[in-house]
This record gives C-alpha cells, sequence and structure tokens, in this order.
C-alpha cells in the first residue's frame, strides 16, 4: 500500500491549525459582541451555573466551618478580655444612644415635613455568601452564591459591614458577579457626608496595596472638607443609592490646575475578609 | 475519551484551587495563577493539539467568571497552550528545567498581555509598580506551586496514558 494513503480505520482529525484559527475566530467574534455591542451573554452563564459554582459553594462552607473552628479556639481568650472592654463602652453608649434618641424623634419630623423618610437601611436585603475571589491578581470581582432565581438583578447594590462594597455586573441562575469598589476600573459617583460635595471615587490597584482608594474632582471650592471627613453615596449618582457609606478621606492635596483636590480615601469595608454580603433587591433606575 | 475526562476534571479541580480554595487560605494578597501551570504542561507533555484545547477551556471558564472583555483569556490561553504544545519534541520526564522555563514565561506573557491591554490602555503607566509588587510575585509563587503540581501531572501522564518517554529516558 502506498504510504500517501491513508489507513481507512483511522479517523480524520481536523487539523491543529484550522482549529487554532477556529477557535481564534470565535473568540474575537465573543470578544467584539461584548466590547463593542455590549450585549449580555446568558448561555455561556449558564454553563458555569452547572459545573463549577455547585463545587465552590460546597468548598466555601466546608472551608469556613473549618476556619471558623480553628479561630473559635483562638478567640476565647480574647472574648473575655473584649467583654470586659465592651461592657464599660455600652454604659457610655446607652447615655450617648439617650441622646441621639432624642435627635432622632426630631429628625423623623423634620423628614415627615421632607418627605425624605427613606434611607437605604429601609430598602429590602438579602443575604450571600462569596463563594469565589477573583481568579488573578489585577481585578477585584468576586462571584456570590445567589443568582436570578433570587431575584437579583444587574446593578443592584451590594453592601457589608454597613459599608458600600460595589455592584452586580453580572447574573447567572445560581450565582451573580460582583465589581467591588476597590477594582481598577470601578468608579463611584460620591459626597461629602457633612459639606454635600460631590466628588468621583475610583478604585486602584496600585494604592490598595495601603488600604487606599483614590478620590478626584472635588471642587476647589469645597473649602470645609477636612480629613477624616465620612465619604456617602451620592444622590445623583445612576447605579448607587444615595446615603451609603464608603469610607473616610485620609488624605488630601490640590491638583496642579488648582482647579480640583483629589486624594485617598480609606474604605469603610474591610475587602481582604469579605465572606457574607448583603444585596439591596432594588435597582436605583426603577424607583425613578 | 479518557484523555477528554481526565483533562475536564484536572482543569475543573485547578479552576476551583485557584477561585476558591487560595484566596481561602492566603496570608498575602497575591494568589499563584495555577490555571497556567495546567495549561503550559498539558501543552508541554501531549502536544500541541491538546495544549490548545486545555488552554481554550480554561481560558473560557476564566472569561466566564472574571472579566469584562469576553474572549480575552480564550485567546490567550490557547495560543500559550499551543506554543507550549510546539516543545513537545523536548519532552524528557526526568528533565525539570524546561518546564520550569516554560511556565515561567508563560506567566510572564500572560501577566505581560493582560498589563498591556487591560492596564496600559486605560492609561496606568507606572510599569515598575506593576512588574514588582503584581506580576513579579505572581510568577515567583507561581513557580513554587508548580513545584508541587508538576509531579501530580507528570505521574497521570507517565503512568495513566503510559507515555513511550517515560521509558526512553
Amino acid at each position: 500500500m502506498s504510504p500517501l494513503v491513508r489507513r481507512p480505520e483511522e479517523k480524520y482529525k481536523l487539523p491543529t491549525k484550522y482549529w487554532l484559527l477556529i477557535l481564534s475566530a470565535f473568540s474575537v467574534i465573543l470578544m467584539l459582541v461584548t466590547f463593542v455591542f455590549d450585549l449580555p451573554l446568558k448561555p455561556l452563564n449558564e454553563v458555569v451555573s452547572y459545573t463549577v459554582v455547585p463545587l465552590q459553594k460546597g468548598i466555601s462552607i466546608v472551608g469556613e466551618n473549618l476556619y471558623s473552628k480553628k479561630e473559635l479556639l483562638k478567640q476565647v481568650n480574647e472574648l473575655v478580655e473584649k467583654n470586659n472592654e465592651l461592657t464599660k463602652q455600652v454604659n457610655d453608649l446607652t447615655i450617648e444612644n439617650s441622646k441621639l434618641l432624642q435627635d432622632k424623634i426630631e429628625l423623623n419630623s423634620l423628614q415627615k415635613l421632607y418627605q425624605l423618610d427613606q434611607t437605604y437601611s429601609d430598602y429590602p436585603k438579602t443575604g450571600a455568601r462569596v463563594i469565589s475571589a477573583s481568579t488573578g491578581n489585577w481585578f477585584s470581582t468576586f462571584i456570590i452564591d445567589k443568582g436570578s432565581k433570587d431575584g437579583l438583578e444587574i446593578g443592584m447594590n451590594v453592601l457589608a459591614d454597613g459599608g458600600l462594597v460595589g455592584r452586580i455586573t453580572e447574573v447567572g441562575s445560581n450565582w451573580s458577579r460582583v465589581l467591588s469598589i476597590i477594582d481598577d476600573t470601578s468608579n463611584v459617583s460620591c459626597m461629602v457626608l457633612t459639606t454635600n460635595d460631590h466628588l468621583m471615587v475610583s478604585g486602584s490597584l496600585s494604592t490598595m496595596e495601603n488600604g487606599y482608594i483614590t478620590f478626584n474632582q472635588l471642587s476647589e471650592n469645597a473649602k470645609n472638607v477636612e480629613v477624616g471627613d465620612k465619604i456617602v453615596t451620592s444622590n445623583i449618582s445612576d447605579v448607587y443609592f444615595p446615603g451609603i457609606q464608603v469610607g473616610n478621606i485620609s488624605y488630601m492635596e490640590k491638583d496642579s490646575n488648582h482647579l480640583s483636590i483629589s486624594g485617598y480615601i480609606t474604605p469603610s469595608v474591610n475587602f481582604e475578609h469579605i465572606s457574607e454580603v448583603l444585596v439591596i433587591t432594588k435597582v436605583k433606575a426603577d424607583l425613578e | 475519551m479518557k484523555r477528554f475526562i481526565i483533562d475536564l476534571l484536572l482543569i475543573i479541580l485547578f479552576f476551583i484551587l485557584q477561585a476558591t480554595v487560595f484566596p481561602m487560605i492566603k496570608n498575602t494578597r497575591i494568589i499563584p495563577n495555577l490555571l497556567i501551570i495546567l495549561v503550559s504542561c498539558s501543552g508541554f507533555m501531549q502536544g500541541e493539539r491538546e495544549g490548545m484545547f486545555v488552554g481554550f477551556a480554561c481560558g473560557f471558564l476564566l472569561d466566564i467568571c472574571s472579566f469584562e472583555i469576553f474572549g480575552f483569556n480564550s485567546i490567550l490561553y490557547m495560543f500559550i497552550g499551543y506554543l507550549n504544545g510546539l516543545l513537545h519534541n523536548f519532552f524528557y520526564l526526568r528533565d525539570l528545567k524546561i518546564p520550569a522555563i516554560m511556565i515561567v514565561s508563560s506567566d510572564l506573557v500572560c501577566c505581560l498581555f493582560t498589563y498591556f491591554f487591560l492596564f496600559l490602555m486605560r492609561s496606568r503607566f507606572n510599569f515598575g509598580y506593576y512588574f514588582t509588587y503584581i506580576i513579579l510575585p505572581e510568577v515567583v509563587f507561581t513557580l513554587l506551586i508548580a513545584v508541587i503540581f508538576y509531579p501530580i501531572l507528570w505521574i497521570i501522564e507517565a503512568y495513566v496514558f503510559k507515555k513511550k518517554n517515560a521509558e526512553s529516558s
């Protein structure tokens, strides 16, 4: 038999070079679809819903249990100490609380006058567990274990420890991806709580090493803003609800153009140890 | 068929290790790039065809779970797998130098592409910072982890698939 004739029992395989070409073209088309036209890829998201997410859920539950057992032993001593400290603090706070309660009654009556009685603590929220961190060192996104089945939608705000964590950018049937405010591509429109001056808070990979995110576009005329001031989400933001705590200013300086001020903010959420988050199950666009 | 199932299981295992297990136990902010170890090794051990498919599958999973630009990781990991596969002829099972170099250079290429397309394009010019604090620790950590995972992949390759090179070397 001539060596050029293919043996009949051998199955025909498409040469590797053609596969390379086909898969490259496929990827490029996907890139164009998502980047240029910004279309969601629902069916592809479902691939993960049934393969990886169930496993990740299991592992994160087991891991958390192991971790909490280990921590439990370590913390018993600390707790006794802390208990004493806290009882002292409770006494102080009770006094302060009664004072604040009076303020609150006054505030309520005033808010009723302005019909502004809805703060973010009143929005319906649902808890979710973080099951996967971002898969590299470049971006700060993570995956939570609830999705469209639980009523989550793109654009919903995510909180933890009473502060802003980020927003949902992608939803599968039983998982969703959260873009945190410390991510390098994230921008949040915020304001200074005391003076209502608007500024833009941007996540930054390079300053997050020291625990900061950056802000800019604070007007130079905002004279009363000081280091330590509280930053909350602004009422002009189109994705974030107003009044959610973001962090405190820890450093500020005038830009070289003498028109604006920029600097660093310490976020109020500890992003190193997020295991559970709260999702506000309303989208801001629906309210308006 | 056997190869397909084992590859699929390995991809899912490595992905879960990287995305869920390592962030849980890490003490530093840097996590190693386990998937690049798998892609590089399967290219190197099994040839460009398998390397390409494994690379594409890994990149695809990463794309679904972490990226805005869908397809970026797919194409990057696929080419890394394919290029590693071209060196399949140098595959001697006892030799550790070449796979180490391959893994390091693959991870480096992966990081540099990520920096170039996803950070430099958004005018983050401070390459020195990103190189010393993100890329270098990741590459070193990945190499250290590869010392553990390479023998596992090696055993699968040598005993499950009865590679001919195993006897010849």
